[in-house]
């Protein structure tokens, strides 16, 4: 959390990871805190309404590296990183780590306790451009990304994953989606950014630049951006697999049906997003697309069982006659 | 007719926010020296010896801090290593030597508690908050060491036993460098914690780090403070487990935990101390407890730095 000082000129770069927890049912908000107590001694929170939701303490990662560019320039930036767990429904898991980049008042790097003592802040030592480092963190594949962040959230993910609370048995597969963000606070006289890119790997790109907007609110606006993003791009596979195998409902049945049993109900925008920040939830809702796609999807998931139940009906019916 | 308005609706979302027990503080926890257990079974004139040399510095602290500023003093007995004497016989000798060279003990805590006390282990509290202290060029791409059981400030401290001038120009062999030296470097190892007798025993150095920190009041177990001051027995037992693990001995005291510590100690203790600022510069604070401080610091009009190490003052003298 930066103060409004610190504010000025900063960046937060992020990445979101998103996928199915490996396990046969949902769970339950005590196992959710087992699996996300992920500092021992700190408290696991949770909310019950709209929907189970539960968000781990924040681990941190020590980093002394080279910063995001997309111009090639050479920074180094020291500071730690912050990784947070989340658990929606007892069902989808993501991990987010992120850190904000603030320019160094010393052109050397400190003794380590002073790092500490920001958490989730990596400094830049000599010449930053937010600029630059956004575009080459969240705009394009051409930058050097340089600091890990997706491995980070990655090991975090693996490492719930991996638990022996959970049964590994999913009852439907979904790749994991990924989404790498990059916030600016614009200044007094600058426009608000938002560019939204997607990599040929289906990776999403997200630069945004809002002011008045607290980090733990974009936090929320973000992962809830990625869980339905995520929501929608797997019942689009479900789908376009059936649509491959056209003409065998049967056997695609057992998989549209998981997606009413498992998916479908998840889907609850804006759930946790702060209201100040819903008309631009709505706003990336409809540059992104979003709600109008899932509604189009979801209509054709029903359409298929409705059909598979007129075909069941009427199907034996006919054979006799 | 208007129907009736409808007000601005807020809904809070997260239900439990982390709560996070806020404890009162001084401004400084004076400790006032430290002695292994053979140190202090030598009799009241070697303990009032102690005290002597200790009461300067203490003296030096009340009077930058006078009332209404808070200072809390406090000793911790070695009852990790050994327990030779049991608290019946120490206890009344240690407050009655401090008293006789004109100091108070305001709280007693046994060094043992920092490693456990029942199911909760302070130490392993700590390790959970180590952030090692990251060499050049770690991007996230290797996860963090395995908890060896070591803490370094530095990379390539495994080198031959004896390095000569000779072999120092040898191709093969590279200088230990520690993270972020900027022309020369002070390299250190620090063992956290060995297996003796199959069971994990923890070092000096990382339970007085523990001892610093909760002094400085910055540790939580699922939101509550923990070893929060007991009054005394009646009757000091004859185990140091029957202790409770801070004793307060002076009722009159200020409270114990405090915004910064001031650890008074022989010069054979600097090398221990050294360790220990480094475990302690390799230690986060749960966010949501330094907030807390920070906002009772600045309610206080106390200035303090977010570096943790900066914190912790040393004096380091063998009577002056």
């Amino acid at each position: 959390m930066f103060s409004a000082t610190e504010s000025e000129g900063a960046l937060t770069i992020g990445v979101v990871k998103t996928g199915f927890l490996g396990h046969s049912t949902a769970v339950s908000p005590e196992t959710a805190s087992a699996l996300l107590a992920l500092v021992p001694g700190e408290q696991v929170r949770h909310a019950h309404r709209p929907r189970a939701y539960a968000v781990s303490p924040e681990p941190l990662t020590g980093v002394d590296c080279e910063m995001p560019s997309l111009s090639g320039r050479r920074t180094r930036g020291v500071g730690t990183v912050a990784t947070r767990a989340t658990l929606t429904g007892g069902r989808i898991l993501q991990s987010c780590s992120y850190t904000t980049l603030v320019p160094a008042t010393r052109d050397y790097r400190r003794e380590w306790s002073h790092y500490l003592g920001r958490p989730g802040v990596v400094e830049v030592i000599r010449r930053m451009n937010a600029e630059d480092a956004a575009a080459g963190f969240a705009e394009s594949d051409r930058g050097a990304r340089a600091i890990e962040l997706e491995l980070i959230a990655d090991a975090v993910l693996t490492g719930v994953q991996i638990s022996s609370l959970l049964d590994r048995k999913l009852p439907l597969r979904a790749e994991r989606g990924a989404w790498r963000w990059a916030f600016q606070h614009p200044g007094p006289d600058e426009a608000g950014i938002f560019k939204f890119t997607i990599l040929r790997d289906g990776t999403r790109l997200l630069r945004l630049g809002v002011s008045d907007a607290s980090l733990p609110d974009l936090l929320d606006l973000v992962e809830d951006l990625a869980l339905h993003d995520w929501l929608l791009r797997t019942v689009e596979a479900k789908l376009e697999r059936v649509q491959l195998e056209s003409g065998t409902i049967d056997r695609a049945l057992p998989s549209i049906s998981a997606l009413f049993d498992h998916l479908i109900h998840h889907w609850m925008p804006c759930a946790r997003v702060k209201q100040e920040l819903l008309p631009l939830w709505n706003e990336l809702d409809r540059a992104i697309g979003l709600t109008q796609p899932w509604e189009i999807s979801v209509n054709r998931v029903r359409d298929q069982l409705r059909l598979r139940g007129m075909n069941h009906a009427r199907g034996p019916a006919a054979g006799t006659s | 007719m208007n129907g009736p308005e409808v007000p601005r609706l807020e809904v809070e979302v997260l239900t439990a926010k982390p709560r996070v027990e806020k404890v009162p503080r001084s401004h400084v926890s004076v400790e006032l020296g430290h002695l292994y257990m053979e140190d202090l079974v030598r009799g009241q004139e070697s303990l009032r010896r102690h005290f002597a040399r200790i009461k300067p510095w203490a003296d030096f602290v009340r009077s930058r801090y006078a009332p209404p500023l808070r200072v809390s003093t406090c000793f911790l007995v070695d009852d990790y290593f050994s327990a030779i004497a049991t608290p019946k016989e120490l206890v009344p000798e240690l407050i009655e030597a401090a008293e006789a060279e004109g100091l108070v003990i305001d709280y007693l805590a046994r060094e043992s508690a920092c490693a456990s006390v029942g199911e909760l282990s302070p130490a392993e509290l700590v390790m959970a908050k180590v952030i090692p202290d990251p060499p050049p060029g770690t991007n996230g791409r290797r996860p963090p060491a395995q908890q060896s059981g070591w803490l370094t400030n530095s990379q390539g401290m495994n080198r031959p036993e004896a390095v000569t001038e000779a072999m120092t120009r040898l191709p093969n062999w590279t200088p230990p460098r520690q993270n972020g030296a900027q022309s020369h470097s002070i390299c250190m190892d620090v063992q956290l914690w060995d297996n003796a007798g199959g069971r994990r025993r923890w070092s000096c150095a990382l339970l007085a780090a523990v001892w610093q920190l909760l002094r400085l009041g910055v540790l939580r177990c699922e939101g509550e403070a923990i070893l929060r001051p007991d009054d005394p027995p009646g009757e000091y037992p004859d185990r140091w487990d029957d202790l409770p693990p801070v004793v307060r001995l002076n009722e009159r005291a200020q409270p114990f935990f405090a915004f910064g510590t001031m650890t008074v100690l022989e010069t054979r203790f600097a090398e221990v101390e050294a360790a220990v600022r480094m475990i302690l510069s390799q230690v986060v604070v749960d966010p949501v407890v330094s907030v807390q401080i920070a906002d009772q610091a600045a309610a206080q009009g106390i200035e303090l730095p977010n570096d943790l190490v900066r914190r912790v003052s040393h004096v380091f003298s063998d009577g002056i």
